[in-house]
């Protein structure tokens, strides 16, 4: 089964050839110019993983890292930046990034990090399923 | 005077870092286009190698891509090196609308970031004034920056530069100019001593919407 994708950056051309390629390799790309469109497409769609630029006009990556994890917190999210400090990849490790790549990206490796997203988000989501399931067992008695 | 020169120095390098990290992400991001552009030729080739017959326009349409970016990446480098030369002179004759236009230019990524917009006004003639071309660009970029932090996304600040019988004024003006915006500018210890040393004073009471930085008499 393919991943689906939503692909965040501020630069057009970088989303046009990223999305191109990584529909060649069978995942299913949604891209996002901005935060605040990527904001509005988890509204009312979820992706296996989100791969986010960390510094765009507007919102930047930290504020829009949060307020993903917040709209959905079983969300994965990769970010791609430009240079990664030490203390800002602990900063958005700390809110819930599940992982960091630093641009020029080398799409093999990113790749493996949306593959191990998406499993990581079906054991979550798994385990909310059986947590629901345990709860309405113990509301209504086995 | 050598008072302050310890601190304006110091300034001046924490400006001069701040615009070169902007500038290299500007020029990662050309890079990570480029490197994508590049995936795909290759991914042309694997599938030429599978047979699929290899496409003239998209080839011609990547090829485009790159010459663009190579114009791209070129334009920020040329602006990185006329930002370097800044600081080759103590002093030398500047032209404002230049100045105002390369600062403008450097911190383009910190001004995108804010989604606030310049509106740079070119005078009629060539305005000039001797003075330290990277002090200048330094307080240019203080006073934009203090403004911008009062202001909205979308708006825009319109810079313009005016001679007149008492001197060269630049003027920054933004309709609903806050005074938080000045007061960072009247009592900023930057600005207080990039004002100092480039023999320039601040006059905000001009125009409620405005600030206005003149140089008494110095015109060339």
């Amino acid at each position: 089964m393919s991943e689906k994708v939503l692909l965040v950056d501020d630069e057009k051309d970088f989303l046009e050839a990223m999305s191109e390629r990584m529909k060649s390799r069978d995942m299913e790309v949604t891209t996002a110019s901005s935060a605040k469109e990527a904001l509005e497409k988890i509204e009312y769609e979820t992706f296996d993983a989100i791969v986010l630029d960390f510094q765009m006009p507007g919102m930047d990556g930290m504020e829009a890292l949060k307020s993903m994890k917040t709209k959905q917190p079983e969300s994965q999210i990769i970010l791609l930046t430009g240079y990664a400090t030490v203390e800002k990849t602990v900063e958005a490790m700390k809110i819930g990034a599940a992982d960091f790549l630093e641009k020029p990206a080398d799409l093999e490796i990113l790749s493996q990090k949306i593959k191990q997203a998406k499993a990581e988000k079906i054991l979550i989501v798994k385990k909310q399923q059986e947590k629901r399931v345990i709860d309405i067992i113990k509301k209504y008695g086995a | 005077m050598s008072q302050i020169k310890p601190y304006l120095e110091n300034a001046g390098i924490k400006f001069f870092s701040r615009v070169s990290a902007s500038i290299s992400h500007e020029v990662k991001n050309v890079l990570a286009i480029m490197n994508e552009n590049a995936g795909l030729l290759e991914d042309s080739v694997l599938m030429a190698q599978r047979d699929v017959p290899l496409s003239h326009a998209r080839l011609e349409h990547i090829a485009a891509n790159l010459r663009k970016l190579v114009q791209r990446a070129d334009g920020i480098i040329k602006k990185m090196n006329r930002f370097a030369h800044d600081v080759d002179m103590p002093e030398e004759t500047v032209d404002l609308y230049d100045a105002i236009y390369l600062m403008v230019d450097i911190c383009a990524r910190m001004i995108e970031s804010k989604e606030i917009g310049i509106n740079v006004i070119q005078p009629e003639h060539r305005i000039t004034i001797n003075t330290n071309r990277f002090y200048l660009q330094n307080l240019l970029w203080v006073c934009t920056e203090s403004i911008m932090k009062t202001m909205n996304p979308g708006e825009t600040i319109r810079i313009e530069i005016v001679e007149f019988n008492k001197g060269t004024e630049v003027i920054f003006s933004f309709e609903a100019m806050r005074k938080e915006g000045v007061e960072e500018i009247q009592y900023g210890k930057s600005a207080t001593l990039l004002l100092s040393y480039l023999d320039a004073e601040l006059i905000d009471d001009a125009v409620p919407s405005s600030i206005h930085i003149r140089w008494p008499g110095k015109t060339c």
